[in-house]
């Protein structure tokens, strides 16, 4: 087929090829343009007044033909600044189009009640908080930095914390934001059972005390916290736990406020095509076409400017095409339809490749440290879902460490690591931290290199040891005696998310492996519903899970004992559960992580909690991936550093001070639908 | 024939309530409801303690009426549908499920329609070449098209145009437009703009209904040429183009004609599949959602469409093989 060249010399070429792909691999950051662990929170945020205030053309022509108020008295009294130490490009021009795309429909702008606007950057756009944790991938120190509360301030004893507002801004409908709506989210929505909000009165639960908040005037709050110093609050602060609502639109579906209503009228308020929602983000949802397309405009109101006083975002419209999956966000980015695109899923590294590296690509693609971790983990809880007797014979297997020790020595991690996708882009993984994780510390898990090195041999003694042999001669392990399911086949059920592919890929191989050591593994997918009705009922043996977060202070739950329902592999039952004497310590050290503000013993508490979770093998990591950047040319100020996910989402929080240089904007097409006061009367609300 | 499109019309009415009580069985088959999903997102994203979750969902299956018992459940169905014309709520989108079907059933027919059309034409043209020129290079050229055909997946099909058309050809897919022509007003560009994605889910779907009725045509066609009758008006020296669509087809065309109505159903199912692939907003997605996460009424509804398209289509066909074959008489 190749003329004179024998096969085993074209795929030899074929094969050289392929291992060059990792040497060109995305492009190096340019130090120039990288922010991270640089800066301090003075280098990114500011609240001054500025003595002159532009506003984007589009606005000032509205506001020339008096349908709005002039810019100074749009703004509030000392705006947010974004500095310009965060803008490698410097500050930008107003105008063009952000062109994204989002693969879960809207279900409506009632955001504090657990109900999302499209993921994928939307509800960043509408939604804005007290606190913003972005910035902290910037500093040196991590903090919060400010947001809708400008600053604040402990009482001594650290039982109180008193809050001041941003004074000034208003809502999209030019209605004043003010502590009102602070504690109307607080006490109403996230305190409130009877709604679903993305944090509860456990969230805000301190020394067996639920949190009461005061409201002083009408741009100070205090916190009253059961437990003095209580850091963890903040990590509830921010964009989505404490996205503040609109009082003066939800209290009229509240049925606090409005006795006529009942809590399903309100879940069932503000329908996406109840067009515009008043929002403080930087942009005003105009058009949803479902399945199709959503359209947002600029919001008249915002509160950030520029050092330079031009009032932000830069971007004057938005267009999020709406896919079934993610995976259109990528074809429309290569085919020049879209401006960016998270790269996560191993099995498109290499078609992304070949688009970057074209001479006429239209992106750049970045890799970053890794952060994404496929892991195995193992049902510990005695008390929730073990139905029958070999579920739990099974789970006390699982609590011996020494079964433990041969499932890890019988995975082939580089090998899984090899297989999603050969190069630098993947690799073997204890568990515990991704090694991107700022709480990572390769000092902390190498002396258990041993625990994690992949040796058939050693774990099939280990299982000797315990006493599994085959005695039925089928080449399955069989249970010893003394056990609940004496002399049956060690047979495991291992879940996968069916939406994960790379999960998927990663059970089957699994299989092999453990077969190798005489267990029957078998691998089960389920998706949505029931998936979720498996996970929260327990009734699993083995989970194979995707690790997408690798801040371990901020998600807790995700790696440790943090809650009853946490982590997902030892929910606490009806009575309780029995933690082994490694998650006991966990347990503590998570507790005293809560309260503590000192950066460097938090420090010291991750490292210990990493210790604990790597020398005990609390999960099975398998291999962990690099998550890649690909952002197009036109857009500036994307910092050549910034992580897909760090605290926040990266890209999602780059509209308010990403810019395209005029020439090369995409026109907008909707400016004439920016919301006047016009409309927003007779609204379902105002009635 | 009034009489008996009548009767058929009559007919349908049981194989339709059999049909709703099915797709209503299977949708609930799986334990739990739209609120375990709901259940399940609470304690993983609101960090609300599964005791809380359990509370709070149970409280909205009884405010949904999804406490009650399931032939309860299906009779307030049934009954909504053929008095009041409402398919239920879906949860899901937060909206009437007739809101949610209506605007993209119509698109869902278009290309299955457009498939189907397209597959009978190009697929009887072809047969009738390869059945004509038998043993040519255009017939040993159509056979292995027709293999080919067959046995590809339709997904897979769609995954291959994609990665060449994005990555090769440097072509937007994936929706019915470009993002730039979703909302705008029709022009010629907008046109074209939709041809340049349309053929894409046509080509998938209709691709295997093409071979088939290829290889059906050729093998009836080549039947039919060597009968009697056709030798008569070969002898009787009628243009051989004549002998061939006047007489020969209108016979070889039979089959096809009768499964138009049940191949139906097939194409719709290869819709489904193509516009998952193909990020179309069609049905295809939202019946995938809905399975998923047991927005039952939803699920249910577009069950009993394709049931209603089902009976349908078969009735057309009925009617369309009586045109075709005047020996078919119905009373």
């Amino acid at each position: 087929m190749f003329g004179k060249h024998p096969l085993w010399k074209v795929m030899a070429v074929l094969l050289v090829g392929l291992l060059l792909i990792p040497l060109g691999f995305g492009q190096e950051p340019d130090p120039e343009r990288s922010l991270r662990g640089k800066l301090q929170l003075v280098d990114i945020v500011e609240y001054r007044a500025l003595p002159s205030y532009t506003e984007a053309p589009e606005l000032a022509a509205l506001v020339a033909a008096g349908l709005l108020p002039p810019i100074s008295e749009r703004l509030p009294r000392e705006p947010r600044i974004m500095k310009s130490t965060q803008m490698v490009d410097g500050p930008g021009v107003h105008g063009g189009v952000w062109r994204d795309t989002f693969a879960v429909p809207v279900e409506s702008w009632n955001w504090g009640a657990g109900q999302t606007q499209g993921w994928f950057g939307i509800n960043e756009m509408v939604q804005a908080g007290l606190v913003d944790l972005f910035p902290m991938w910037m500093m040196e120190t991590p903090e919060p930095a400010p947001m809708l509360a400008k600053s604040w301030a402990w009482s001594e004893d650290g039982y109180q914390l008193t809050m001041n507002l941003i004074e000034g801004a208003r809502w999209s409908d030019g209605t004043p934001f003010t502590a009102d709506d602070v504690l109307f989210t607080f006490n109403h929505y996230i305190l409130d059972p009877n709604v679903p909000s993305w944090a509860s009165a456990s969230t805000w639960t301190f020394g067996g005390k639920v949190t009461q908040l005061e409201k002083i005037d009408d741009y100070t709050i205090r916190f009253h916290f059961g437990a003095p110093f209580p850091m963890a609050a903040f990590h509830s602060m921010g964009y989505l736990q404490f996205s503040i609502m609109p009082k003066h639109v939800f209290s009229h579906w509240h049925p606090a406020f409005n006795p006529a209503m009942t809590y399903m009228d309100l879940l069932t308020s503000a329908p996406p095509q109840d067009l515009p929602p008043v929002t403080l983000g930087a942009f005003v949802p105009v058009i949803y076409r479902p399945g199709e397309i959503l359209v947002l405009v600029r919001n008249p109101y915002f509160w950030m400017v520029d050092e330079q006083g031009q009032q932000l975002p830069y971007k004057s419209e938005v267009w999020f095409s709406e896919a079934r999956s993610g995976v259109q966000r990528t074809f429309n980015l290569i085919a020049d339809r879209g401006d960016r695109d998270n790269v996560e899923n191993p099995a498109i590294f290499g078609m992304m490749f070949e688009g970057a590296r074209a001479p006429d690509a239209h992106f750049n693609l970045r890799f970053e440290d890794f952060r994404i971790g496929f892991r195995l983990v193992m049902n510990l809880s005695t008390t929730l879902g073990a139905e029958d007797a070999r579920a739990r014979a099974l789970r006390e297997m699982f609590r011996t460490f020494e079964f433990r020790q041969a499932l890890s020595r019988a995975i082939d991690r580089d090998g899984l690591a090899a297989a999603a996708f050969p190069g630098p882009l993947t690799q073997g993984w204890f568990g515990g931290y991704q090694s991107g994780s700022p709480f990572f510390e390769e000092g902390i898990v190498a002396p258990y290199a041993e625990l994690y090195a992949f040796n058939p041999n050693s774990s099939r003694e280990l299982l000797a040891g315990l006493g599994f042999r085959d005695t039925d001669g089928d080449g399955v392990l069989n249970w010893p005696q003394g056990t609940l399911v004496a002399g049956q086949n060690l047979i495991i059920e291992v879940l996968a998310s069916g939406d994960v592919a790379a999960a998927i890929d990663a059970g089957q191989a699994l299989v092999a492996l453990f077969r190798a050591i005489g267990i029957d593994l078998r691998l089960r997918t389920l998706t949505g519903g029931p998936l979720e009705a498996t996970l929260t009922a327990g009734t699993f043996d083995l989970l194979i899970q995707r690790v997408d977060v690798p801040t371990p202070d901020v998600h807790m739950g995700v790696f440790g004992p943090a809650t009853l329902g946490d982590p997902v592999w030892h929910q606490a039952g009806p009575g309780g559960r029995e933690l082994l004497p490694f998650e006991v310590q966990m347990e503590e050290l998570l507790n005293e992580a809560r309260f503590t503000i000192d950066p460097e013993r938090r420090t010291a508490i991750f490292h210990e909690l990493l210790d604990l979770h790597v020398g005990n093998i609390y999960t099975l990591g398998l291999y962990e991936a690099r998550a890649g950047l690909a952002v197009h040319k036109r857009l500036h100020n994307i910092p050549d550093d910034l992580p897909t996910f760090m605290y926040e989402w990266g890209m999602e929080n780059m509209p308010w001070i990403a810019w395209v240089p005029s020439e090369l904007q995409v026109a907008p097409r909707h400016l004439d639908l920016i919301p006047t006061a016009e409309d927003y009367q007779n609204r379902a609300w105002s009635r | 024939m009034f009489k008996f499109i009548a009767r058929r019309l009559i007919y349908t009415v049981p194989t339709l309530i059999l049909i709703s009580f099915f797709s209503f069985v299977i949708i609930n088959a799986p334990p739990g409801d739209y609120m375990t999903t709901m259940q399940g997102v609470l304690v993983a994203q609101a960090g609300m303690t599964p005791a809380e979750a359990r509370e709070l969902a149970d409280r909205m299956r009884v405010a949904y009426g999804l406490d009650q018992p399931f032939l309860v459940r299906y009779g307030r169905w049934i009954s909504a549908i053929v008095t009041r014309g409402d398919f239920g709520f879906s949860f899901m989108y937060r909206r009437p499920v007739s809101e949610v079907i209506w605007q993209r059933f119509g698109m869902t027919l278009l290309v299955a329609l457009s498939a189907h059309l397209i597959s009978v034409l190009i697929g009887v043209l072809i047969g009738i070449y390869s059945a004509t020129h038998r043993y040519s290079w255009g017939d040993h050229a159509a056979t292995l098209f027709a293999f080919v055909g067959l046995s590809m997946p339709g997904f897979f099909l769609a995954l291959i145009l994609m990665y060449v058309l994005a990555f090769h050809l440097g072509q937007h897919v994936g929706g019915f437009f470009s993002p730039e022509y979703v909302l705008a007003p029709w022009s010629w560009s907008r046109f074209v703009d939709f041809l340049q994605h349309f053929w894409v889910p046509v080509l998938v779907v209709g691709l295997a209904g093409t071979a088939r009725n290829m290889r059906v045509m050729r093998a009836n066609l080549l039947d039919v040429l060597n009968s009697n009758y056709v030798r008569t008006a070969k002898a009787k020296g009628l243009a051989p183009r004549s002998v061939i669509y006047k007489h020969a087809v209108r016979n070889a065309i039979q089959p096809i004609v009768m499964y138009l109505g049940v191949t139906m159903p097939f194409l719709l199912s290869g819709e489904l599949v193509a516009s998952t692939v193909l990020n179309l907003p069609t049905m295809g997605p939202v019946f995938l959602a809905a399975l998923n996460t047991q927005d039952m009424y939803l699920a249910g509804s577009f069950m009993m469409l394709l049931a209603i398209v089902l009976v349908i289509s078969n009735l057309l066909a009925d009617i369309a093989l009586s045109w075709v074959d005047p020996r078919i008489r119905y009373d």
